[in-house]
């Protein structure tokens, strides 16, 4: 009955208006309420306690490291270098937005930081090349959902901290299965492109290419560092976090001299209004997940799972479907604090590695991105591109659908993703 | 919990951030039965393990004060943000043995703290319990304290602790637990200690095989409840109560010595080497720092006093 | 008036988050050099890092409040006009203001409860301090929610009067 009323009120107040962080939040005030059991305290010393963890201040960090690339103009100089390598393709622009998404996920931790970043640049660009607006929001949106995969990812540092599942072979075992999601993308904007005969530029010459390369080489070292740092234990992923926003310092200020130090104020603001929408909804959703305890959820759920999926195929496709739910209507970071405990250990008892479903949980929640109500990087894209929210949505639909086959591929084949962290053992 | 209007009936909320199988789980159950059996139903518990209710000892000891939990089991560590003077039991070598430590605990030593915490918060101190005694581990075995010269070690993130690995010659380091398995695996460090349940379900000894025996901390555990649970109590409750608290003790510290013996056959049949080591020049080389502790915690006396049971023995 | 004022709170609120952020990059800094540095150790790089990154987290949170870009659903926004589009703006600015209450009068009690304890590795350091995020966060999110609501009904009677 309790449950009943929570769950209501929570679609209520969503339907309402009210921000999804305090929806969370004022539900998990009632459902104290309720309880009687405890003092109301809880709640907002859950909030505190759920930021309380070393690993989250790595989100900050890697947004950082992000805004300043991307203040610095190093995603004009990914894109020049994508558009070398793929522009001739037939489509080419839209094959670019998705090889430099590829390259920018190797910088940011937070797929947003792409969208924006890349869009802002490739969306008008592509409009102008008379590709529909449909195509280019698709395409945008669709192909930053791979920067939580391919290292470094909030996502995964969150998914280790809940599980203590090794940071470094999370972000690892995200490599393969990114790069499935890029290719699957590049084969239906393929099919797409000669449909509607989209264009293509000229090939540029190898050389070019090998000249646009050598000049984005920093940048493409970033992830490579981050690597290297937290797998040859130099440092733990937050640090890494710093390392990277270090680095990019650096190479915006002195390098390429494209960021100047009276920008970095606004550079910092930015940052702290991204982490805080993030961090603020986390806060509450560690209350949240707090009132769950009290009620025993995650026993029952676990419980529930095993008894109700004989098989571990099934299991899977159930834990696909939840977490493409999940991801619909929460944000990445409070859908794993809140759910992964709850069907993990129903996981582990099928004896599913927790670095396979943690990377099938981050995909799952990935297409949240890009799906309604609230997928950030479809609004965001969709923002840009000056394009209704409801033709974005419909213009994604078959995105997901590559998505989800991607996901099922991953699912299935576990070797996908574990066969890279294999070596680190 | 609070207590629900017109009955007496009282209901516990225990919470630890171990699993279900850990002798703080165990002792619970204990109490559980024990207060339900004797009350008829009267008193109840609720019991959440794995760290449901807060995964680190922090949150634990907060929510002890706060309310949202009654009863926990914290290591001194965690307890001196409330009362900084219990910070005393993480020292290394403050027990050298483990009647030296019961000794202690199960008497003057163990009620002058349970006193001091009374008085310096709301908390209250129902027994003490042991998570283990923590043993040295790393990549070769050590002989001598000289053996331990520029060696990193993590260590707890304790001051006193870690000037204790430095006066031994040691590199003391803090790396988050979670952290460690690749820690060592990478040689981020080259040691770290721990009990040996820890060690074995960590996985270390995969990697850094060789335990030696140095017995530095008879671990001491705070089992905490706070005045407000008291509060609820009438006279033939808190009877029960107490009773429940014995038998939960009693169960916790058997269960604990349980599984240290069997985790340390496991790791022996995992491969992993157990040696044994002459402790006394250890003891003797932190000497200065533990004197030092003391004084600046402003417990020299109780330090004294811990200090001559072991003479005595 | 009432905007200045707002503004003026928003200005500083995003300063001193700016300030708690520099902190704990500092700190961080400070623990990832001393690890590479034998002899000296900051046990408390971690843990202020922590503290400061939550100072962080609450004040930018509220900010987001009075920037209106907290994540939310707009489907009744986008479908209703008027009166009723002010009446749904006003009850989630209300709920809103009602969670900043709860973390004001929770987040003082918290504060004052735990005022005296020490931050384990930083004993100097009272955890008080570090409470206090949340209460001074809840009274911000409370102005910029009622600054929300006066902003809503001010737009309203605006575009009535057209
Ligand atoms: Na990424
Ligand atoms: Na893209």
């Amino acid at each position: 009955m309790t449950g009943l009323i929570l769950v209501l009120l929570f679609l209520g107040l969503l339907l309402l208006g009210v921000p999804i962080a305090f929806v969370i939040g004022i539900v998990a005030y009632a459902g104290f309420f309720m309880l009687g059991d405890v003092p109301l305290q809880v709640i907002v010393e859950g909030m505190f306690s759920g930021l309380e963890s070393f690993v989250l201040l790595a989100v900050p960090l890697f947004i950082l490291a992000a805004n300043i690339m991307n203040s610095g103009q190093i995603s004009d100089r990914l894109i020049s270098l994508a558009v070398a390598m793929v522009g001739h393709i037939r489509g080419g622009l839209a094959q670019a937005n998705i090889v430099v998404s590829m390259f920018f996920g190797g910088i940011s931790g937070a797929a947003t930081a792409d969208t924006a970043g890349v869009g802002k640049v490739l969306i008008p660009s592509m409009i102008k090349e008379s590709y529909s607006k449909e195509t280019s929001v698709g395409v945008t949106a669709a192909s930053s959902t791979m920067g939580m995969l391919i290292p470094p990812s909030i996502p995964m540092i969150v998914y280790g901290s809940v599980t203590n599942v090794s940071v470094g072979q999370m972000f690892v075992g995200g490599i393969l299965p990114g790069l499935l999601m890029g290719a699957s993308m590049m084969a239906f904007v393929g099919y797409i492109s000669h449909r509607h005969a989209y264009p293509r530029h000229e090939r540029v010459q190898a050389k070019e290419v090998g000249r646009q390369f050598l000049k984005s080489i920093p940048p493409l070292l970033t992830p490579v560092i981050i690597l290297v740092g937290i797998i040859g234990g130099y440092v733990t992923p937050t640090e890494a976090a710093i390392l990277a926003c270090i680095y990019a310092t650096i190479l915006a200020v002195f390098a390429y001299k494209t960021l100047r130090f009276r920008d970095l104020p606004e550079v910092i603001y930015d940052t702290i209004k991204l982490s805080s929408l993030t961090l603020f909804a986390l806060a509450t959703a560690s209350a949240l997940g707090r009132l769950f305890s009290y009620f025993r959820l995650p026993e029952q759920v676990s419980v529930f799972f095993e008894a109700s999926f004989p098989y571990e195929w099934m299991f899977i496709l159930a834990v696909i479907v939840l977490f493409l739910f999940v991801g619909m209507i929460l944000d990445t970071i409070p859908a794993i604090i809140l759910f992964v405990p709850i069907v993990l250990p129903a996981a582990e008892a099928f004896g599913i590695d927790p670095i396979h479903f943690g990377i099938v949980v981050v995909m799952c929640l990935a297409v949240g991105l890009i799906t309604p109500p609230y997928g950030l990087s479809m609004l965001l894209a969709s923002k840009i591109a000056e394009l209704s929210v409801m033709r974005s949505i419909v213009a994604l639909l078959p995105f997901v659908i590559v998505i989800v086959i991607a996901i099922l591929i991953v699912a299935y084949v576990p070797e996908i993703t574990l066969w890279l962290p294999g070596f680190l053992e | 919990a609070e207590e629900a209007d017109g009955d007496n009936s009282i209901h516990l909320i225990m919470a630890t951030q171990l699993d279900a199988n850990s002798p703080f789980a165990a002792g619970f159950e204990k109490f559980q039965d024990v207060l339900e059996e004797k009350s008829n139903g009267e008193m109840t518990a609720e019991i959440h393990t794995d760290g449901a209710l807060g995964g680190n000892e922090d949150e634990l000891v907060r929510s002890l004060e706060t309310g949202a939990v009654d009863m926990t089991v914290v290591s001194p560590g965690f307890m001196t943000q409330a009362v900084e003077e219990v910070d005393l039991f993480s020292l290394p070598y403050l027990f050298t043995s483990e009647e030296h430590w019961e000794q202690a605990m199960d008497g003057e030593v163990g009620e002058e703290t349970r006193e001091r915490v009374e008085d310096d918060s709301n908390l209250r101190v129902l027994d003490y319990w042991s998570a283990g005694v923590r043993h040295y581990y790393g990549f070769e075995p050590i002989e001598e304290p000289e053996d331990l010269r520029n060696v990193s070690i993590r260590a707890q993130d304790s001051p006193a602790v870690q000037d204790a690995w430095e006066s031994l010659g040691a590199l003391p380091t803090s790396v988050a637990w979670d952290e460690m398995y690749q820690g060592l695996q990478n040689r981020v460090v080259d040691a770290s200690e721990n009990d040996l349940t820890n060690i074995y379900q960590a996985s270390h000894h995969e990697i850094a095989p060789h335990i030696t025996l140095t017995e530095h901390d008879f671990t001491t555990r705070m089992f905490l409840t706070s005045d407000r649970v008291f509060e609820q109590l009438d006279d033939e409750q808190e009877a029960i109560f107490w009773e429940a608290v014995e038998e939960a003790t009693e169960m916790a510290r058997e269960t604990d010595m349980e599984m240290a013996e069997e985790s340390k056959e496991l790791l022996i049949e995992e491969g992993a080497e157990i040696h044994d080591v002459d402790i006394v020049p250890f003891i003797e080389e932190t000497e200065e720092v533990r004197e030092r502790a003391a004084e600046e915690l402003g417990v020299e006396e109780l330090y004294e006093k811990i200090a001559d049971i072991r003479d005595e023995e | 008036m009432m905007k200045v004022f707002m503004n003026g709170v928003e200005y500083v609120f995003l300063r001193v988050a700016a300030l708690f952020f520099l902190v704990f990059v500092f700190c961080i800094i400070l623990q990832v050099v001393s690890r590479y540095v034998p002899g000296i150790s900051f046990l408390w790089a971690a843990e202020v890092a922590t503290y400061a990154f939550i100072w962080t987290i609450f004040l930018g949170g509220a900010v987001m409040v009075r920037l209106r870009e907290h994540f939310s659903i707009d489907f009744l926004f986008e479908r209703l006009q008027g009166f009723r589009l002010l009446m749904v703006q006003i009850v989630s600015h209300v709920l809103v203001l009602g969670f900043g209450l709860v973390m004001v009068f929770h987040g003082t009690a918290l504060t004052a409860q735990f005022w005296t304890w020490t931050v384990n590795t930083l004993p100097q350091l009272q955890q008080g301090f570090v409470w206090m995020a949340l209460p001074v966060s809840g009274v911000a999110i409370i102005v910029f929610a009622a600054g929300n609501i006066m902003e809503d009904v001010q737009m309203y009677k605006g575009g009535s009067r057209q």
